[in-house]
């Protein structure tokens, strides 16, 4: 797969702490790639450095092979989306969207084109000459995502686009950002602390804390196999297995030492049955249910149509 | 290194935006005040005179009336200083919990109105209402609570000062309350609401809620209006009597009516309204900042 | 709580009626009858004398009206253009923040004015500047430039660093990122530092007379002899023209601040 770009041993202090600490990262072209770590890892500094905003102290950065590490932001063709629109005040739909091009001196013609291709792309259409102030939330990001993919970006950043805004557009968002990553092509690098919004938007994860990089590859795979005890309890509640576990469902030897709540399965039991249910929490439509057994806790998410209660046994069965 | 220290000029660049600013204070201000301190030592190599003395200075605190005048300035710019702050900010407050558009826009336009009129356009306004022969006095003859002009107190001519008080009073408390009203504005009513849900009334959410926010701004405009009412000399020059006299009218005298000989007079004369300028505006703020704070201190919000 | 700002309304408005609406339209009434003897209430003994003296015969009024509208300008723009640069570098270097800061860009306006003119004075005279246009226009400069930066300051620090950060990343250099966003977005301080430099300096009286050595006239230091001798016609007739010149300046701005504001409402 060709690399869009190559971060190699990027470091960078502030007041004489590390924020990152030796980066090493490459983003495929045409794939949507997610920064997941939580609120202070860094990963918001390492977007500004991408982009050229900010200064590493160490490493480079390549991009579609070239070194850009000394190559000022205006130079770079990498778009910088935040969690705020921050769109230009003074300027209309349509100028603010225009502005990109408009510096890289595209064509009128063809800027016009894009305005309406974008506007239309993002379900704005008619809205050129609005003012941004009577925009609603949703509809500032989207303008300011317009306004980001203007230009032909080589690559485009989002910090965590989508946190200022109501759950439910949050989502309806999230796939709109999706789809058009696919239709276009794009290089996306995107930035969330969101477990849902990770897993359903990304190709590829990055998980980040406190300036590392703890481990790289396939959502499902860094959500459900999970290098380390800190990767794990990143993206949520797990469980590690024991030994006695291992053994006793031995045909799942082969599978990883970790799992998550919602692939373990609740059967009523008898007494033989190993797991007896220490605690029930609900939460809307799914319980979590700590169980005891083989020496070890076991925390099950299940949906509630079976009712349990404290005390009860039960078996135990792992999906595929 | 070259490189390291080229981003740490481009980093520094906009030290280079201040200079202007730097530049002009330096030279009138700083230039101006040396260039007055010299001559106030009788240091005037362009007249001849090169000698270094403080005898100019002896002179003019040895003068009979100089504890007066200077008591006098002062406390007339303490007392309009002082009730000019306490003014603006109530009009400030009363603005910003008045829940009517219409008044506040009302007041605000006639902030801004006295705002907006000169310092000598005051005086006239001031003489024309409340002087001997003004609008007040012919109004009460008209209505019989007077029987003729000499029953009418002289309030703007008064040796006390009373029509420069008042006209420092109508021009000072719009600054204050317009300058308060904006920093008001920009606080997050929160504070106010959460006071009032565990039991403040108005005066001491004021009181205790947003005086120490308003603190420092209030104090610098108190500051500001302090200074601007001792170095004035045209109000009180217009309103006031021949004695006692503030020190900046005296000063003004002295220098328009200079001659060789009373040049380092006068300079110094500038030179030690200088100093007590500077030392009770530095007390007074201090003092205002410790009324205000109630002697606790609270965080501001950034 | 409906009654106190009530109360505040007729206070302020009574003190306004009072002290600034009743002697202003007695200044109106001055400036065109010629007899007002006590105890009368009003002036009588109609007369267009003292505006035909003023219009016609004293070309000193033309002459300081010019002259108050020049230097109001070139102090106004001067002062915004020194004190926006420095509150730029203030912002930019977030010494703003720090009181020290506030004591160095207001240092001119605590010393008292007569005391600091007179130096102001003394140092035009040995760079032989005294008695020009020069000379005045830097002195009212001294006391203009600190609220010039204090409104620069609130302006530059709306303008969120993100605005910048976003139009750099789709390509402007630091030229276009001014032409193109802060300029416009700092355009309705400007104006406003304009307006209100014009207005403080054409206040100006002392600053202007020992400047101009008594031969640059403007309309401050044309209402000040009037004053001193108790001529309330023809001083009338300056303080009306005076006030007629600062109401426009004043309500063109507000008028056009008011328009801008949306934009300033606006959480950029």
């Amino acid at each position: 797969m060709y690399m869009k770009l190559q971060l190699m041993d990027i470091q960078k202090k502030f007041d004489n702490q590390f924020i990152l600490k030796n980066i090493e990262l490459q983003v495929p072209e045409g794939a949507f790639t997610t920064i997941f770590g939580p609120s202070g890892s860094g990963k918001s500094t390492l977007l500004k450095i991408i982009s050229g905003l900010l200064e590493a102290e160490k490493g480079s950065i390549l991009l579609d092979g070239h070194d850009v590490t000394y190559v000022a932001a205006n130079k770079r063709k990498i778009s910088h989306v935040y969690q705020e629109p921050f769109l230009f005040p003074h300027l209309t739909v349509e100028d603010n969207i225009a502005f990109g091009m408009e510096v890289q001196k595209f064509p009128k013609e063809e800027i016009k084109k894009k305005i309406t291709f974008l506007l239309e792309l993002m379900q704005l259409e008619g809205f050129e000459k609005r003012r941004v102030q009577e925009l609603s939330g949703g509809q500032k990001q989207r303008v300011s995502i317009a306004r980001a993919l203007a230009p032909n970006p080589s690559l485009i950043l989002l910090d965590e686009p989508f946190s200022g805004l109501d759950y439910s557009l949050r989502e309806e968002m999230g796939m709109l950002l999706k789809d058009l990553q696919k239709k276009l092509n794009l290089t996306v690098l995107f930035v969330t602390h969101q477990v849902e919004e990770c897993l359903r938007l990304s190709d590829t994860v990055i998980l980040m804390d406190q300036g590392e990089i703890l481990q790289i590859g396939p959502a499902k795979e860094v959500y459900e196999c999970p290098n380390s005890i800190k990767s794990a309890k990143l993206m949520g509640k797990g469980n590690w297995l024991g030994e006695d576990f291992r053994s006793k469902f031995c045909e799942m030897l082969e599978r990883p030492l970790f799992i998550r709540p919602h692939k373990i399965k609740l059967d009523k039991g008898r007494v033989e049955s190993q797991f007896q249910i220490t605690n029930i929490i609900e939460k809307g439509k799914i319980l979590e249910i700590t169980a005891f057994g083989l020496g070890q806790e076991l925390i099950v998410e299940t949906f509630g149509q079976e009712s349990w209660s404290v005390g009860e046994f039960v078996h135990i069965e792992i999906m595929q | 290194m070259k490189k390291n220290l080229k981003k740490r000029l481009k980093q520094y660049s906009f030290i280079w935006f201040l200079l202007p600013m730097i530049l002009l204070f330096g030279i009138f201000l700083v230039g101006g005040i040396l260039q007055v301190f010299w001559e106030s030592m009788g240091h005037i190599p362009a007249l001849g005179m090169n000698r270094i003395s403080v005898d100019a200075y002896v002179d003019i605190v040895q003068e009979p009336n100089f504890l007066i005048n200077m008591s006098f300035s002062l406390v007339l710019a303490l007392i309009s200083a002082s009730i000019a702050t306490i003014t603006g900010v109530l009009i400030a407050y009363g603005i910003y919990l008045s829940k009517s558009k219409y008044i506040q826009v009302l007041i605000k336009k006639i902030l801004q109105m006295g705002l907006m009129l000169p310092y000598l356009y005051m005086v006239l306004l001031v003489i024309l209402s409340i002087g001997k022969t003004g609008f007040l006095s012919r109004l009460l003859y008209q209505l019989g609570f007077i029987e003729g002009i000499k029953e009418f107190p002289e309030l703007v001519y008064h040796p006390y000062g009373f029509g420069i008080i008042l006209v420092f009073i109508l021009k000072g408390a719009p600054f204050v309350a317009l300058f308060t009203l904006n920093i008001l504005n920009e606080i997050n009513t929160g504070y106010g609401e959460i006071a009032k849900t565990l039991g403040g009334n108005h005066s001491s959410i004021l009181l205790k809620i947003y005086l120490p926010f308003l603190s420092e701004s209030i104090v610098w405009c108190a500051s500001i209006l302090l200074v601007y009412q001792i170095g004035s000399f045209e109000v009180p020059f217009l309103l006031g009597t021949n004695e006692p006299i503030t020190l900046s009218s005296k000063l003004y005298s002295l220098y328009i009516h200079s001659d060789i000989q009373t040049i380092p007079k006068t300079m110094a004369m500038n030179i030690i309204i200088l100093i007590i300028s500077t030392i009770t505006v530095f007390l007074y703020s201090i003092l205002l900042k410790t009324i205000m704070k109630g002697g606790k201190n609270y965080e501001k919000k950034q | 709580m409906k009654k106190n700002s009530k109360f505040l309304l007729l206070l302020v408005t009574g003190i306004f009626v009072f002290f600034i609406i009743i002697p202003f339209f007695l200044i109106f009434l001055l400036s065109i009858f010629s007899s007002y003897r006590y105890p009368n209430l009003l002036p009588v003994g109609f007369t267009i004398e003292y505006w035909k003296n003023l219009l016609l015969h004293n070309s000193l009024l033309i002459k300081a009206f010019s002259n108050s509208v020049v230097i109001g300008l070139a102090a106004g723009i001067a002062s915004t253009i020194v004190g926006f640069m420095a509150a730029k570098s203030l912002v930019k270097s977030g010494w703003f923040q720090k009181k020290r800061s506030l004591l160095f860009y207001t240092i001119p306006l605590l010393i008292p004015s007569t005391s600091l003119f007179i130096g102001v004075h003394l140092m035009m005279i040995r760079l032989s500047i005294a008695n020009s246009y020069t000379a005045i226009i830097l002195t009212h400069m001294l006391i203009l430039v600190p609220y010039a930066t204090n409104i620069g300051i609130s302006y530059f620090k709306a303008i969120a660093p993100e605005i910048k950060e976003i139009g750099q990343t789709l390509g402007a250099n630091s030229w276009y990122l001014f032409r193109r966003l802060e300029l416009p977005l700092l355009l309705p301080g400007l104006v406003f530092s304009v307006a209100l430099c014009f207005l403080l300096s054409n206040s100006d009286f002392f600053g202007t007379f020992l400047m101009g050595g008594g031969s640059i006239v403007t309309l401050s230091t044309l209402l000040y002899p009037y004053l001193q001798n108790a001529d309330y016609g023809n001083g009338g007739t300056v303080a009306i023209i005076f006030l007629v010149l600062h109401s426009i300046v004043f309500y063109l701005t507000a008028s056009y601040s008011n328009q801008k504001t949306k934009q300033r409402k606006y959480l950029y």
